[in-house]
């Protein structure tokens, strides 16, 4: 009997910048399995290619960049970067990914409201899961769900604050139910009340949509509470994976014993 | 006791949704910082912490108040700081992927301020900008990236190292340790600690981390809806 195959299949994968005689690589050897409402931990040093991983997977790498080198498989099917792939990943209906900077992300000319109704209509236009909700009742639902409301709908981006701004995009997520969401630094900027709220978020998507979630944090707390497995990146490369709760009580490699280091330290443990 | 460096009284801001309702943010906000202190400022998402900042700077002008800078008044509803005042006081801003300037490396971003305010020569400046970067865990061969190259971590950090270039005597700091690493934050609060007694440059640090205002701060102002 042939089992079901993974929803999101990376190993090995490297990423760097394509030169006439040499590549160099940036981010490599990044390898993990990913099912529905499987959430995954992705954390390391400041630098190291966690967000270069996560645009790889979400294709929007910037121009000078490349995939050197690994796989990805979408449903048992190769998506990059190899020749003749047969199937992409179709943005947000597929893959969605809340980037670090809210007020990058969102267009400071179009209002919240218009940001999420035009995501869902153009999930739905390209099958996405569909609710019994007009794309209007599902960006209030997304809104309200994330603490803020129907007055968000209204407004421009830079009429909120930084973490009304991070809490948009993660409604953005909820409102277009995304087979994979990767999340980078989805809690960062919020006070205690919201970081619940977002955690909430995304393990109600994870539960009830399905959505397999990576979570780029270096909250190792709230990753603990999050996710069932951990990745750490170091100077560009994966150098532990496992459970999280095993690799916070008993890492093995010194930069993750670093890692839970400070963090105790900054708990006053 | 140190004299007052900063002080901010009764000031009142409201932002009006285009012809509607008006929220008010602050109403009769009072703060003042010593030279030397550290004060942290955190309070719920929204309450106007990142709005305290931008009028100290005057960025945004208070409907009702003033500020005091060392006694003279820099800022009210009708007044603006004028250019020195930025000598002295430097911001380290919470979205730093957007505000360095995408257009110039790095060592140009952090040599900009030292170089408008004449402070050292050409090389002097490049040297404190490396022996900066340096300081935040910053390779000096990524002074010359634009910021689009670097990661939000590294933009961070480089954001710092720009704002400590002039030697301020009030360093704002909104959410500076946002995307860096466990070990690199532990680094970079040892660091500005050691500037702030050595050089008794004051620190208004506004954070969302309990944690991180404790070590770093002898009180904290909580702002509450």
């Amino acid at each position: 009997m042939v089992s079901d195959p993974d929803l999101l299949y990376v190993s090995d994968l490297c990423i760097g910048m394509p030169g006439k005689k040499s590549n160099t690589c940036l981010a490599g050897h990044v390898g993990f399995r990913l099912n529905p409402g499987d959430v995954l931990g992705i954390t390391g040093q400041s630098g190291s290619g966690k967000t270069l991983t996560a645009m790889a997977l979400a294709g929007i790498l910037p121009r000078s960049l490349a995939v050197l080198g690994g796989s990805v498989r979408f449903m048992g099917e190769p998506v990059l970067p190899e020749k003749g792939a047969q199937k992409s990943l179709v943005p947000g209906r597929d893959i969605l990914m809340l980037c670090q900077s809210p007020a990058r992300a969102l267009d400071p000319w179009v209002k919240i409201g218009v940001h999420l109704i035009d995501a869902v209509k153009a999930v739905i236009k390209r099958g996405g899961s569909i609710r019994e909700m007009t794309p209007e009742e599902t960006a209030v639902y997304a809104l309200e769900t994330t603490g803020l409301g129907a007055w968000a709908l209204d407004r421009y981006p830079f009429e909120l604050s930084g973490g009304q701004r991070r809490r948009c995009l993660m409604a953005l997520a909820l409102a277009v139910r995304p087979r994979i969401l990767i999340a980078d630094e989805p809690a960062t900027g919020q006070d205690d009340v919201n970081r619940t709220l977002v955690e909430r978020c995304i393990r109600d998507l994870a539960k009830n949509a399905g959505t397999a979630v990576i979570v780029i944090s270096h909250d190792l707390r709230g990753l603990q509470r999050l996710a069932s497995e951990l990745i750490v990146i170091y100077n560009g490369s994966q150098i532990e994976a496992g459970p999280v709760r095993d690799m916070i009580e008993n890492p093995c490699h010194a930069h993750t014993r670093d890692l839970v280091d400070a963090m105790k330290f900054l708990e006053g443990v | 006791m140190q004299p007052h460096l900063l002080h901010m009284t009764g000031i009142c801001k409201a932002y009006t949704g285009r012809g509607r309702e008006i929220v008010s943010v602050l109403s009769g906000f009072s703060l003042s910082i010593r030279a030397g202190e550290a004060v942290g400022l955190s309070g719920a998402s929204g309450m106007g912490k990142s709005t305290v900042a931008h009028i100290i700077l005057g960025v945004e002008a208070p409907d009702d108040g003033e500020v005091f800078w060392k006694g003279r008044l820099v800022c009210d509803a009708t007044t603006r700081p004028d250019r020195n005042f930025f000598r002295w006081v430097q911001m380290v801003w919470q979205d730093t992927s957007v505000y360095l300037n995408p257009f110039l490396s790095v060592r140009a971003s952090i040599v900009e301020p030292m170089a408008a305010f004449g402070i050292g020569t050409k090389r002097e400046r490049r040297e404190r900008a490396d022996g900066l970067m340096q300081a935040m865990g910053l390779d000096p061969d990524l002074g010359r990236c634009r910021p689009g190259m670097l990661s939000g971590g590294q933009c961070r950090r480089a954001a710092i190292a720009r704002a400590l270039s002039v030697s301020p005597e009030l360093l704002i700091c909104d959410e500076a340790l946002c995307g860096l690493d466990l070990p690199l934050q532990v680094d970079i609060m040892a660091h500005l600690t050691s500037i702030r007694e050595k050089s008794n440059m004051a620190l208004l640090f506004i954070s969302h981390d309990r944690g991180s205002i404790s070590r770093m701060c002898s009180r904290t102002v909580c702002l509450e809806g």
